[in-house]
Formats: C-alpha cells, structure tokens, sequence
C-alpha cells in the first residue's frame, strides 16, 4: 500500500522503554487541558491525539507539513520540561499508513505487554472522547480512531487474542478450571520453592484461590512464607494433613527422590474420600511418583506436561493473531479508500460530477419551457452553458491542483468539500 | 416428524459449534431445538384435544413426550449453567428418541377407549415417570461428558479438547441434582402406577416385566445416591452407574416389548 499522501505520523514509546523514561513524558489527566492548549501552539500540528497510559505515550498528529517528528520531540521536551535526549533514542515513529496500522495494532492489543489485553481499547476510546473534548481531532484522526475502535472491538468478538494462557501459570490455572470449574474456595499447598512455584502460585491467587498452605525442608522457611502469604506452615514430615485439605498442590522441592509416593498418595486419596486432587510437580528430578498419576480423581501434571499445554495454547493463540492481523487489513484498507476519496482528483471529479448534474437539469427545466426551440439553438444552448461551467471553475480548478504539494493542501480540500457539500451526495451513506 | 428433523438440524448446529466454536451457531442449535420442542407440545396438545385422551399411552406417543421432556429439562439447565457440549448430547438423545418412535405403529385411531386407560391417575402415573426418564437422559449425558473430560485430563494432551466440555466438578454436581430430582419422581410414579394397578388390576404389584425392570432402575439410582451422598464417592464410578441406569431405562421403556405376554403397556 503507497502512502505519501497521508500525513499522519505517530510518534511516542510502550512498554518496551524502561520506566525511568515513560514516567517522564506521560501525561496524567489533569495535565490534559494544559497539554492540548500547548499543542495547539504547534504550527506544524493540524490535528492529535494524546494516548497516554501507564504503558505508553503515543501522539498521533495530522501534520501541516510533511511529517517530522521534530516539532512533536520539541513540545514533548517543552511540555515536560526535560532535554530531548533523555528520550529521543526511545521514540519510535511511522507515518502514513503504517501509522494508522500502529494506532490499529495498539488498539487491538497486539502492542501490550499481555498481548491481547482488553484495557487498551477502553484507553484509546477514553483519548479519543478528551482529543474531542479539547476540539483537536479534524476528519481524518476522527474517522482513523473510529475505524481503530471498531476494529479492536471486531477482534475482540470475532478472535480469542484475549484469551491467551501463554504461561505456566496460566495453563495451571486452565487447567484447575476444567477440574474445580470455581477456584474461589479452593485450597493450595506450596511444597518447596522455587521460581517456578511461585509464578504458579501467583497466577493461581489471582483467579481466586483463598486458602494457602506452605511446607518446607526447613520449617523457618515455611513459616516466612506463609507469612508473606498469609498462609499456614508445616513441616515437611507432617504432610497428611495438608494434602487432604487442599485441593491443588504445587510441589517444587530439590528432593533426589520423589517424597509423595503412591501407596501415600492413595491412601490420602482415601482420607479425602475421593475428591479431585490436582497436583503439579515441577521438581527436576520429580517428586511425585509417576504411576500415581494412575489414581482415579488424582491429575498429576508435571513441568513437561505444562509445557505442552502452553505451547499448544501458543500455537491456538498464533492463529488467533493471524485473523487478527487480517481483521486489520481489511479495516485499514476501508480507511484508505476513504481517504483516498478525500484526495484532489476525487475532488475535482465530485466537483466537475456535481456541476454537470446541475447544468443538466436546469437546461432540461429551460427546454420545458421553452417547447419551440429548434435543434441548433438547443446546441447553442448547451454550449453556452458548458463555457459557462468551464469560466467559472476553470480558476479554482488550476488552484487545487496546485494544491498537491501545498502543507495547507488537505484543509483547502476539505473547505472546498464543504463549500460545496460535496461529501453530501455520495460520501454521508458510509461516513454515518 | 418435523420435531425429529427439528432435532437433528439441532445436533448438527451443535455439533459444529463444538468443531468450529463459533457462538452463533450454538445459538442456532437453540432456536431449532426450542421449534422440535414447541411442534410437539403443539402436536400433543392437538392429539390431546381431538382424541380426548392424554397421548402417552403407547410407546410412540410415549417417546415423542420422552423427548420432548428432555428438550424441556435441556432448556433449562442450559439457561443456568451454559455447558459447553451439552447441547449436542441432549439433543441427539431427543433426535434418537424421535426416531425410534417412528418404528412403532401409533395405534392412538383404534384404540379401545376403556375406562381404566382414561383415568387421571394412570396419565399422572405416565407423566412423571417420562419427567424422571428425561432427568435421567440428562444425567447421562452429563455422566458421558464427565468421562470424556476425566480421560481428556488424564491425557494431558490438550486443554483445546479439555475446553470445548465443562469443567469436572460441574458435571459432576449438574448429575447429582438431576438424578435427586429424577429418583423422587421415579419414586412418585412408581407409586401412583402401584395404587392404580390395585385399583384396576387388583394388585399392587404383579410382578410383570416392566415393574421388574423398573423396580432394578430404581434400585440402582437408589445405589448412586447412596454411594454419592452417604460413602462420598465421587469421579468415575458414579458417572458409570448413571450410564447404566441410563441404560436400565431404555429397557425399561421398550424392552417389555421384548418379553411376551406383558400386560404393562
């Protein structure tokens, strides 16, 4: 897709840049009114869009001139009051169409962090309501940030890009779903620790789990964690307790040889009086005694089977992608034919298509009136009137064309389609 | 007829929705399976009206409201819970219950109106005893799906197939309540055909092949309830007894056809 003709230009940086930066040049919300009084100020800055979140700053500009990120790394610089090269190495900046492709990618959640998160869209929807509030959106931006909202919220529907278990941690949450369906009462015991174990256990907190149980090699240890936690300790040797209490099992000791045997783990099962246990042992060397995984409502996973499941959801999740990006195509390839409409030739056609229908019914009415006109001075007639049409247009025809290279081109265009009303006859259906 | 091929359009619907995963389709399956269901409360409504007797008396009529009672119960535990899959399971169960009734004759036109087959008592009798054998149909499925998801599980293979069915615990609590439901009804109905056969026959019990295979159905929902509430046991083993009640039922329902010289319709 060729385009120059677009003079949109993004510019700004996500998660990718460190902290220390990003918190430098965000904008917080009472900073807004302020902010866009400034922006205003730029003359190179026709129309823009401030999307500033916790993960990114980004300005989308329609630039008066050929798109530069100079004036926009000088208001950031100003507004902020710190020296461009604290940032300037950090930014990054596409423009045209790719620029409207960033703004689509971003609000399909393809540029977070957690790649198909849902925030971002109310975020972006949010910068589009305070650009308007604040009157510095023009046609373009609103019709790019409308396409970009739809579109995101299309993925959304039509796409599982949110729903992406690409961790341990989750694919063990998954998992504990299918078995317990709810983990709100659900209790876990922590064996050991390690890495590992921990992002598990987080990710299972987080869906819920209330009941925290910790044992360990060396009691202390336990004890501090379980603090942490707000769990209870116990000691390695007096596990019988723990395990037919909880219900999800996370076991990660350094132990040579597996310290949860079968006939144990039957026995336990036994105790529990056969209700589902899920255990999940991501020891090297394991902990959990293989065959036990034999014993019925007992789902023992370890590190190797956890893998396998995130790699599958990472494949599931590849494809997801793959429709999502054809999603964006299709929309940005909409907002392209628009814009190109919007263009000089379509112009000038809009204009010389609106002046022909005018001249052709009103030389229809002046026949009516006149019935006894003969061939030739009908001829004339028209003639008169093509002349006439050409007279008139021919100045303003000339000075739009010139407009092609003009900074001020596109508003010229865009009072010329409105003087006119151009956009009234064919443009209104798809632009609601 | 039309509520048979109304099921079957349901079951594809959602047997693509499983493949597929595609919301809309699911609700599709909903809408056909909602028009099988009215078309035969229409059509029993209609029997009902011309014919002057509630019709279930024969085993024709007597599975198209079997059908129909599952549909109903379908409905509504689909609008509480959303089970994924479950759609398809109930539904081909209604869909094979439609069919197979076409294979006997629906003698309604020459039945003999005799007055112990009009009774109140005896449609009663009928009509829960098909409710229970719905919720049965039901927690067979349920059953069928919780063995599926166990072995899915068990594999470790692939959360994607663990995901297009509901969780374990669902399932396996979804089947306990049903059955609960289904064994008081059972148990009522059984009941009620009890008084009315000492009414009209003169015994309360007669020993017939139905009420012999009724009685062992009876008995081993008895055993699932025993097992799963009292003994705790909980997984595999009661989800193989509702199939084999499940089982049990459809002898029941057409196997005294099987066992010349029944009395018992």
């Amino acid at each position: 897709m060729e385009s120059p003709q677009i003079n949109l230009l993004v510019t700004g940086l996500n998660h990718k840049t460190e902290l220390r930066i990003r918190e430098k040049i965000s904008f917080h919300p009472e900073q807004f009114d302020a902010a866009f009084e400034r922006l205003k100020e730029v003359p190179e800055i026709r129309e823009a869009v401030i999307l500033s979140t916790c993960n990114r700053t980004e300005i989308y500009a329609i630039m008066n001139t050929l798109p530069k990120t100079q004036p926009i790394v000088s208001y950031l610089s100003d507004f902020h009051q710190i020296p461009p090269d604290f940032f300037l190495y950090h930014l990054y900046t596409k423009e045209g169409m790719n620029a409207a492709r960033h703004l689509f990618r971003v609000t399909a959640g393809l540029d977070s962090l957690v790649l198909g998160e849902n925030q971002i869209l109310g975020q972006v929807k949010q910068s589009y309501k305070i650009g308007q509030t604040h009157q510095s959106l023009g046609t373009t931006l609103h019709r790019l940030f409308q396409r970009a909202i739809e579109a995101g919220k299309k993925i959304r529907n039509e796409t599982m890009v949110g729903e992406n278990p690409g961790s341990i941690g989750e694919a063990a949450v998954e998992l504990a779903k299918q078995i317990f369906e709810d983990l709100q009462e659900r209790a876990v015991l922590v064996i050991g620790a390690g890495e590992i174990g921990e992002i598990v256990l987080e990710a299972l907190m987080e869906s819920g789990v209330s009941q925290i149980m910790v044992a360990n090699r060396t009691y202390q240890k336990a004890q501090e964690l379980a603090q942490r936690l707000n769990g209870t300790a116990f000691p390695l040797e007096a596990l019988a307790h723990p395990l037919v209490k909880s219900d999800i099992v996370i076991t990660a000791t350094g132990s040579s040889t597996p310290i949860l045997k079968k006939n144990d783990l039957e026995e336990i099962m036994k105790q529990r009086r056969h209700s589902p246990l899920f255990i999940i042992d991501i020891a090297v060397p394991r902990d959990v005694e293989e065959n036990a995984s034999k014993i019925e409502n007992l789902f023992l996973y370890n590190i190797d089977d956890l893998k396998h499941i995130v790699e599958e959801s990472n494949q599931a999740f590849q494809k997801e992608i793959m429709k999502a990006n054809m999603i964006i195509e299709e929309e940005l390839q909409e907002f392209y034919t628009w814009h190109q409409s919007r263009q000089i030739v379509p112009t000038i056609k809009a204009l010389t298509e609106k002046t022909k229908k005018i001249k052709e019914q009103e030389l229809q009415k002046f026949v009516n009136r006149l019935p006894n006109l003969s061939e030739k001075e009908k001829a004339v007639l028209e003639q008169f009137t093509d002349t006439l049409i050409a007279k008139i247009l021919h100045e303003p025809l000339i000075q739009l064309k010139a407009l092609a290279h003009h900074p001020l081109g596109e508003e010229y265009l865009e009072i010329t389609r409105h003087l006119f009303k151009l956009d009234d006859d064919h443009q209104k259906g798809n632009e609601k | 007829m039309t509520a048979a091929c109304l099921y079957g359009i349901s079951n594809f619907f959602f047997l693509l929705q499983i493949w597929l995963e595609q919301k809309a389709l699911e609700k599709f399956g909903f809408i056909f399976a909602l028009s099988g269901l009215g078309s035969q409360l229409l059509s029993i409504l209609i029997e009902w009206i011309t014919l002057k007797h509630f019709p279930i008396l024969n085993i024709h009529e007597a599975l198209g409201a079997f059908s129909a009672s599952i549909i109903c119960f379908y409905l509504a535990i689909q609008w509480k819970w959303q089970l994924r899959g479950f759609g398809f399971f109930s539904t081909a169960l209604a869909f094979l219950a439609t069919l197979i009734s076409y294979a006997y004759p629906n003698a309604a036109a020459s039945q003999t109106h005799s007055p112990e087959l009009s009774g109140i008592l005896l449609m009663i009798h009928v009509a829960i005893i098909l409710a229970s054998f719905g919720l049965f149909a039901l927690a067979f499925s349920a059953s069928v799906s919780y063995l599926i998801q166990d072995y899915l599980l068990h594999q470790k293979r692939s959360i994607h197939l663990s995901k297009k069915l509901p969780p374990l615990h669902l399932l396996d609590s979804i089947t306990n309540r049903l059955v609960n439901i289904g064994f008081v009804l059972l148990t009522i109905g059984i009941a009620l055909g009890s008084i009315w056969a000492n009414r009209w026959w003169g015994s309360w019990w007669s020993w017939n092949p139905k009420e012999k295979l009724a009685l062992f159905t009876w008995i081993i929902y008895a055993i699932y309830i025993h097992v799963r509430t009292l003994a705790g046991a909980k997984g595999k083993k009661p989800a193989i007894l509702i199939i084999a009640g499940f089982l049990l039922v459809i002898l029941t329902f057409l196997g005294s056809n099987f066992f010349p010289g029944s009395i018992h319709p």
